[in-house]
């Protein structure tokens, strides 16, 4: 797993969207525990409805998800130091996963395509 | 030649590679040998039947661990004042040339044929994937 991974969900109403967050706090290659801590964050990204749910191959799976970029911003400006800091570091970042935090949404594809149609319709009108 | 760049390369088995180093460091060739030596002795990439240095990352954008690799470039700082500069640059020289600070980007016919495995619902008996 690498140290910022792309998960991907479907949900039956909404249909697909993602999130990005830190790999590798829970297990350095089993996401279950991971995935369990990122569920319990989802509903308050409107996923009510969850039909699955899957760690990505890389975060070139969700790069075109609405608001990847965005979020991939948060992550990049916060470096990972592989010193003798990094126990505290892991141990801090999964206290803030638990709490919910640091998992950030990259938004639902359709409700993206669908305000782009409705911008691009206005423009033509 | 930017600070940061793109590395492609064609392996005979593996197909398509891409790799993301820093630029400036050696000369244009020096620079294609030590990514070279550091991809066979890190990734164990080691049937390179060609490699070029792109114009632009843009050229990679497309393979695998193109976002995972540029990240860690872009965490890290280039020094400006010269003393520092050559500083880092000696520093730099040295960690190229025992394999650190080349990220290879994955391979795209794996990450094609994991996509298309998992479209299918990973049969257990696709052999390709072992490829």
């Amino acid at each position: 797993m690498d140290d910022i991974v792309g998960i991907k969900f479907i949900d039956k109403k909404m249909g697909e969207g993602a999130v990005i967050t830190w790999g590798r706090l829970f297990d350095s290659v089993d996401a279950d525990e991971l995935l369990d801590v990122v569920k319990k964050k989802l509903p308050n990204f409107g996923v009510h409805n969850l039909d699955s749910i899957e760690l990505c191959y890389s975060l070139m799976e969700i790069s075109d998800q609405p608001y990847f970029h965005e979020q991939l911003k948060y992550f990049i400006k916060r470096p990972i130091f592989f010193d003798n800091k990094y126990e505290k570091w892991v141990r801090k970042k999964r206290e803030a996963l638990k709490q919910g935090k640091e998992i950030l949404f990259t938004g639902f594809k359709n409700e993206y395509m669908q305000q782009i149609e409705r911008n691009n319709n206005e423009i033509l009108s | 030649m930017n600070d940061i760049v793109a590395i492609k390369f064609l392996d005979k088995k593996y197909g398509d590679g891409a790799a993301i180093t820093w630029g400036n460091v050696f000369e244009e060739k020096e620079l294609l040998k030590v990514v070279e030596c550091g991809l066979q002795d890190t990734f164990e990439v080691s049937e390179i039947i060609s490699i070029k240095i792109c114009d632009s990352l843009e050229e990679i954008a497309d393979q695998p661990y193109f976002y995972e690799c540029l990240m860690r470039f872009i965490q890290q700082s280039v020094p400006t004042k010269e003393k520092k500069y050559s500083k880092w640059l000696n520093k730099k020289k040295k960690s190229m040339k025992c394999g650190y600070d080349i990220y290879f980007n994955g391979f795209k016919a794996r990450y094609y044929n994991y996509l298309e495995r998992k479209a299918k619902g990973f049969p257990e008996d696709d052999e390709s994937y072992l490829f």
